[in-house]
């Protein structure tokens, strides 16, 4: 009798506790007011997460998304870019003219001071940029301004300083290139292109560069400035009041790191964090319905693709093989089951908004008659005659997912696949020694600029990933890269991307998404071309 | 037994030699390419070679090797080239929270395992007993980054009595990980110290203690529970040297940037300067625990001492040195 009561007692305990873990669970009805009814307000905290520290908030080490989130409010360039309105709008410069399309002056913005009070000159822009090509700082962005004359030289240590760098007075700035190159500007809206502070800088020493540095190192010119970093724990910055520009809504944004998605998605819950743009898979459904009207997403300018190897067979000289393995893809269906509908499937390689496609484009569509036919064709009739070609990929969760989707579609072709998840490390080797036979890879535009998707990818002379160069297609680029009017580049940029997907040297599978999830009283959040929020632009209302 | 203790330090030289000729051998037998992960997609050769250089890469073992023993002497254990910092700095930052963690889950394991084990033994045949012994198979079976989501979920989002995650809030940020370490953990001491303790119990010097009518609460206490936790010493020794290496889950849902995650991020990042600091100091750990255990035995139990004493006198070419 007695034993009975205790089991009902314990499980009376155990229904207690479990109750209140389903009661938070979703149907919370959001009423909110829209954003537009609301005026900018100033003051407030925002609190975002990120997965990790930056390994640096250096500008040089400005090639992680990481470094770029935070590094991109506190340090300026010369220009910005507008992505509502698609162009390049002026920042620390205030204006510039361009000769030849060659010769770049800048004019900058009198009296804007970096966040220790100094005023920022031309000077300080000659610096930053040589240290960038400066062999010995090793910047990880060096690229960004590798068309400038004299470039390689300083990069391989040749010579003692970038000579197509001039100062014409303290707020002029003279930048030539090695030859005409539209993108230039583009380019120049990088975040890792930012001024520098050569004392501060040259004071620090590596402690500029490192994991953690300190606010009185971590000098820059943009709308927020440092005022702690923590490693694995938190970044804060706080308003710059002398922001030469429009200053930011903000009183400080706190970048919290948490590297679980779910831990994440909970603290936000729990209302710890105003701003999160990690789901954890297969929850975008019970995220949008929890937390209706709070979500936004934006397609990111890039492509994820699965590339074969262009200088081995059984793919080098069989483009029927190649485009009938794009007609076995179903892109709309594992969109929809794997990424939950989060993704544009690919048509061509530019994504919608770089550059609108066009009706008359000629894409792969899901069509496994033609794919069994034109397997046929290549000589390998239901894929008979082809050996088990090995897939190589990073192997996160989501990519694996994807590799078994694309894995069982190609199997009903009869094309037959073994799947080689590798770490990062292993993958990134593997990618770069040219060892591999098909290897998937995702590409964010660097700059938003149809050539930072295409020259690097597919211009022979970019060294690409696969080994793939079709004359045509680099004389385009090349051709494209020096047209001016941005209507007539995109039509050539459009002719070079036809070109390359009639070559079929990859399966382009999706463009893909970001969404965010804010806070009722968050407001402006809007999502840049590379997946990023501008924090000078959020308000929150209180 | 100074040189007992002695010896045991003494022995930690060749582990750090040997330790540090492996993880030296790591920068160079591991596959994989890490400044390609650094640059990002954006690799072009120039880039590539000038990193290469600036971070040290291009040097060879034995300038590696001796650059590591130099640095050691004097103190420092290296410099990250992820991070651009010195790894002493990164792992001083981490340890203190693991630390926090492993002393959190330590007390709730004793607190509630040992006591749960000898009530289980003492009571064997009762309800009570029986039903510490189901929860503790059952808690034993309850994988700890499970028990985290749920208490993560109950005590952090819908009671907010604790924090959800990250270290900021002191000691209150720990007990919620703690518990979802120490209490599967507790579990399994439970079981151990039941064990040991219903072995005592049948021992002659209990029924004598017993029989001399000393009230039953102190037979147990002062003649069974000194008996019965030796066992549960000697396995909290070697599970401090675990406990030290950080618990990666529980550390991840809990967002504590303890040693746990920082040995995961930088395997993920190939920080091979830092693995190698870590490495040494978990030997340093692994070392000093087992030899605090051993010290504590001989508390325990006088006759420990004399076999320490006799190991010390042992002619030499008889190894009777063993381990434990």
């Amino acid at each position: 009798m007695r034993s009975k009561r205790l089991y009902l007692l314990a499980f009376l305990c155990f229904i207690i506790l479990v109750l209140p873990v389903v009661g938070c669970g979703p149907a919370k009805v959001v009423s909110e007011q829209t954003a537009a009814e609301r005026l900018p307000e100033s003051g407030g905290l925002i609190r975002y997460s990120l997965l990790d520290d930056p390994a640096s908030l250096d500008p040089a080490n400005f090639s992680e998304e990481l470094a770029i989130n935070v590094g991109k409010e506190v340090f300026d360039g010369l220009v910005d870019f507008d992505y509502k309105n698609n162009r390049i709008a002026p920042a620390l410069a205030e204006k510039w003219t361009v000769k030849d399309n060659r010769v770049f002056t800048f004019y900058l913005h009198k009296g804007a001071k970096f966040h220790n009070g100094k005023e920022v000159t031309a000077e300080d822009f000659k610096y930053s940029f040589d240290r960038l090509l400066n062999p010995k700082t090793a910047a990880k962005v060096a690229w960004i301004l590798e068309n400038v004359k004299g470039a390689t030289d300083r990069m391989s240590g040749k010579a003692k300083d970038t000579s197509g760098i001039k100062v014409i007075d303290k707020y002029t700035l003279e930048i030539t290139l090695e030859r005409p190159y539209t993108g230039f500007l583009s380019r120049l809206t990088h975040p890792g292109a930012a001024v520098v502070d050569r004392v501060t800088v040259e004071k620090a020493g590596p402690a500029f560069s490192s994991t953690g540095a300190k606010p009185e190192v971590l000098i820059g010119t943009g709308p927020f400035k440092l005022l702690g970093w923590t490693p694995k724990n938190v970044i804060k910055i706080v308003r710059n009041e002398e922001y030469f520009g429009r200053r930011a809504y903000l009183d400080e944004v706190d970048f919290k790191i948490i590297p679980d998605e779910t831990t994440t998605l909970n603290e936000f819950r729990a209302g710890n964090l105003d701003i999160i743009d990690r789901i954890p898979p297969g929850q975008n459904a019970v995220v949008e319905k929890e937390f209706t009207g709070q979500t936004l997403s934006g397609t990111i300018w890039g492509i994820e693709f699965y590339g074969f190897n262009m200088g081995k067979e059984p793919f080098k000289s069989n483009v029927k093989l190649r485009q009938a393995l794009n007609f076995a893809i179903d892109r709309e269906g594992i969109i929809k089951a794997v990424l939950e509908g989060s993704g544009v499937p690919a048509k061509g390689i530019l994504p919608p908004g770089m550059a609108e496609s066009s009706d008359n484009f000629r894409g792969y569509t899901y069509d496994p008659a033609k794919a069994t036919a034109l397997l046929a064709e290549a000589g390998y009739p239901k894929g008979q005659g082809l050996p088990e070609i090995e897939m190589s990929y990073n192997n996160r969760e989501t990519n694996q997912k994807i590799a078994e989707a694309v894995q069982a579609q190609w199997k009903e072709i009869g094309f037959r696949t073994k799947l080689k998840p590798l770490p990062l490390p292993e993958f990134k080797r593997e990618v770069g020694s040219g060892n591999f036979s098909i290897f998937r890879l995702g590409w964010v535009a660097d700059y938003p600029e149809p050539d930072s998707l295409l020259y690097p990818l597919f211009s022979s002379e970019a060294g690409n990933f696969f080994g793939y160069a079709n004359q045509e297609v680099d004389r385009l680029l090349d051709e494209a890269q020096r047209t001016t009017g941005d209507k007539d580049r995109l039509a050539v940029y459009r002719q070079a991307e036809q070109k390359i997907i009639d070559d079929a040297p990859a399966i382009m599978m999706f463009h893909p998404a970001v969404k965010y999830i804010k806070g009722k009283n968050v407001s402006g959040v809007e999502t840049n071309f590379d997946g990023s929020v501008s924090f000078d632009k959020i308000w929150v209302s209180r | 037994m100074s040189k007992f203790v002695f010896r045991r330090l003494g022995l930690l030289i060749p582990i750090f030699l040997g330790i540090s000729l492996v993880a030296s051998l790591l920068f160079y037998i591991v596959p994989g390419d890490i400044v390609r992960v650094m640059l990002g997609q954006h690799v072009d050769p120039l880039t590539y070679a000038n990193v290469r250089r600036a971070l040290g890469l291009d040097i060879s073992f034995w300038q590696n090797f001796l650059g590591f023993m130099h640095s050691i002497i004097r103190g420092d254990l290296g410099y990250s080239y992820i991070q651009q910092r010195p790894v002493t700095q990164i792992i001083l930052e981490a340890l203190p929270v693991t630390v926090k963690l492993t002393v959190v889950s330590l007390c709730i394991t004793v607190i509630v395992g040992i006591p749960a084990g000898i009530i289980a033994a003492v009571r064997d045949r009762q309800f009570s007993g029986r039903l510490i012994n189901f929860t503790a198979v059952a808690g034993i079976s309850l994988p700890s980054f499970l028990l985290a989501l749920f208490l993560q979920l109950i005590f952090g989002i819908s009671l907010g009595w604790l924090p959800v995650s990250g270290p900021g809030r002191g000691l209150l940020s720990y007990i919620l990980p703690g518990l979802a370490i120490g209490l599967p953990l507790a579990a399994f001491y439970a079981k151990v110290a039941r064990a040991s303790m219903q072995e005592v119990l049948t021992r002659e010097y209990i029924v004598f203690a017993l029989s001399r009518g000393l009230p039953f609460s102190r037979v147990i206490i002062n003649h069974g529970l000194r008996n019965a936790l030796v066992p549960v010493l000697t396995q909290m020794g070697m599970d401090f040297g675990m406990f030290m290496t950080g618990a990666v889950l529980t550390e991840t849902i809990f967002n504590l940037p303890g040693m746990g995650r920082l040995v995961y991020s930088s395997i993920n990042v190939r920080d091979f300067p830092v693995l190698r600091g870590i490495l040494l100091l978990f030997a340093l750990v692994v070392v000093l625990a087992n030899l605090l255990v051993d010290l504590i035995y001989t508390k325990l139990d006088p006759r420990m001492a004399a076999a320490i004493v006799r190991e010390e006198t042992d002619v030499a070419g008889q190894t009777y040195f063993k381990d434990k």
